[in-house]
């Protein structure tokens, strides 16, 4: 162990692996384009170039702040409780 | 996604887009959800426990801050902050790097073929060391550093970014405030029709182009440090068919005559400079002008204006993001400022003037004849429901 709190060094661990997960989803994708694009379904270049209409972009910026509140939904635990004990005094 | 709409904008791929679009979803939810957040956290339990103990509440921004600092929430909001904005840089990188060479032949073709406005490089310029030596809101290289002859690098990396940083809040030309701020000069003072328009530390021209707009017949011109910035500003200028004239120049140290502009503009500029310059770019300022000119400056609130819960968010840029002149500058009276530079005291003015973008026209129109709340929680902050506050003379 290295820092000062060893949680560092485990959390460390943790987003190593958890990277090298997110690196085999990207591996497996390509896979799929490649095998897509051999069997005549997609071109070559084609997920690169694709642009989202409106209604698609509008749908995935939604997503996107679900996830993303989904994320840091343990932060505001503390900002909930603050607010309740703000509403008792 | 929000980019860059002309044709120098970068050409991304399908990963980098949706890197940017992260990245501008974090921006969104630190400065809107999590910045309401710690207002909760520090309105329930930070300053109650500050009152108790000292029998009285904080002073100032940093007395807040120094009651916030052991805060589990703020260091969280800090800490994904400061990652975000090193994230914005990042994510604008790759396609930079890969698309550098097409974007200095596009910028020379398109200065080369345009008749609109012009560009003035100075030789053997010196940058001032308060540009030179940091690297602003830790942008890599800031406004300055180039990699190659004609380099535009800077101005794509500013350009492109600030898409990101801004989530959609500077509008889709990033010129929020100059055509919130322009459009509400033209309708607010009919009179001025002005001639000859000046904007200070104009980086990549994005809000000098909103004066050509309001005002058409004007001779619109913008000044910087940055031969990286102006290069592509001109550029930038040219792809939109905006005339503005570009020229490198140290707003301490202007080369224009005296009594030569009608409106001396700067925005998002004056709380980059050291305090010991600001007096010499508002007396410059004041020179240029002629009479019944007006000088006006978009900033963010001065922190004697503002609560100080409101200073201490604001601060937390000085501290935490590489602003070092950030919080010395809103320490400072803009009012004196202006009457230390040889304005006349009942020539001041100051306005808070809405998003153009965020409220629509008519909510926007109607602040022409209403002064907005300088200690809000939307006034020069960027978050949803964005207010621009300025402040300025009339010569």
């Amino acid at each position: 162990m290295f820092f000062d709190d060893t949680a560092i060094d485990k959390v460390f661990n943790m987003v190593v692996t958890l990277a090298g997960e997110v690196w085999i989803l990207r591996e497996r994708l390509a896979a799929m384009e490649a095998v897509q694009v051999s069997s005549g379904s997609l071109k070559k270049g084609q997920i690169d170039a694709h642009e989202f209409d409106a209604a698609d972009e509008a749908a995935l910026a939604g997503q996107r702040k679900e996830f993303i509140d989904n994320l840091f939904r343990i932060l505001e635990e503390q900002v909930e409780q603050a607010r309740q004990r703000a509403r008792k005094a | 996604m929000l980019e860059p709409t002309h044709s120098l904008k970068l050409r991304k791929t399908r990963d980098e887009k949706a890197r940017m679009n992260f990245v501008s979803g974090i921006r969104a939810h630190v400065l809107n959800d999590m910045a309401n957040g710690m207002r909760a956290v520090w309105e329930a339990d930070v300053e109650p426990e500050f009152r108790r103990k000292r029998r009285r509440g904080p002073k100032d921004g940093p007395e807040v801050h120094g009651a916030m600092k052991s805060n589990e929430y703020f260091k969280f909001y800090s800490t994904l902050r400061v990652t975000a904005q090193d994230l914005v840089w990042q994510s604008v990188f790759p396609p930079l790097d890969r698309e550098r060479d097409r974007l200095k032949t596009d910028a020379l073709e398109l200065r080369r073929r345009s008749k609109l406005g012009s560009l003035t490089l100075a030789e053997n310029f010196e940058v001032p060391r308060y540009v030179s030596a940091i690297d602003v809101h830790l942008m890599a290289g800031n406004y300055d550093g180039e990699y190659d002859s004609d380099d535009v690098t800077a101005g794509s990396l500013y350009d492109n970014g600030l898409a990101v940083f801004s989530f959609g809040l500077m509008g889709k030309n990033l010129d929020d405030i100059g055509q919130s701020i322009a459009g509400f000069v033209r309708r607010k003072f009919p009179q001025l029709a002005p001639k000859k328009i000046l904007d200070l530390g104009c980086t990549i021209g994005h809000n000098t182009g909103s004066w050509k707009d309001a005002f058409p017949n004007a001779e619109v011109h913008g000044i910087d440090v940055a031969a990286p910035c102006l290069r592509y500003a001109h550029a930038r200028a040219q792809a939109q068919g905006r005339a503005v004239h570009f020229h490198q120049m140290n707003a301490e140290y202007l080369d224009f005559p005296d009594a030569s502009f009608d409106v001396v503009f700067s925005s998002m500029f004056l709380h980059e400079i050291p305090k010991k310059s600001i007096p010499r770019i508002l007396a410059e300022a004041h020179r240029v002008l002629k009479p019944g000119g007006l000088m006006l400056h978009m900033e963010l609130p001065p922190n004697s204006q503002l609560s100080p819960y409101d200073a201490f968010y604001l601060d937390w840029d000085s501290t935490y993001n590489n602003e070092p002149f950030y919080k010395p500058f809103r320490d400072l009276k803009p009012e004196k400022l202006c009457r230390d530079a040889g304005f006349d005291p009942k020539k001041y003015v100051q306005f808070v003037i809405p998003s153009i973008g965020w409220y629509g026209e008519k909510v926007w129109a109607g602040a022409v004849a209403q002064q907005g709340e300088v200690d809000s929680d939307k006034t020069g902050r960027l978050t949803d429901g964005v207010m621009w506050y300025s402040f300025g003379a009339f010569k």
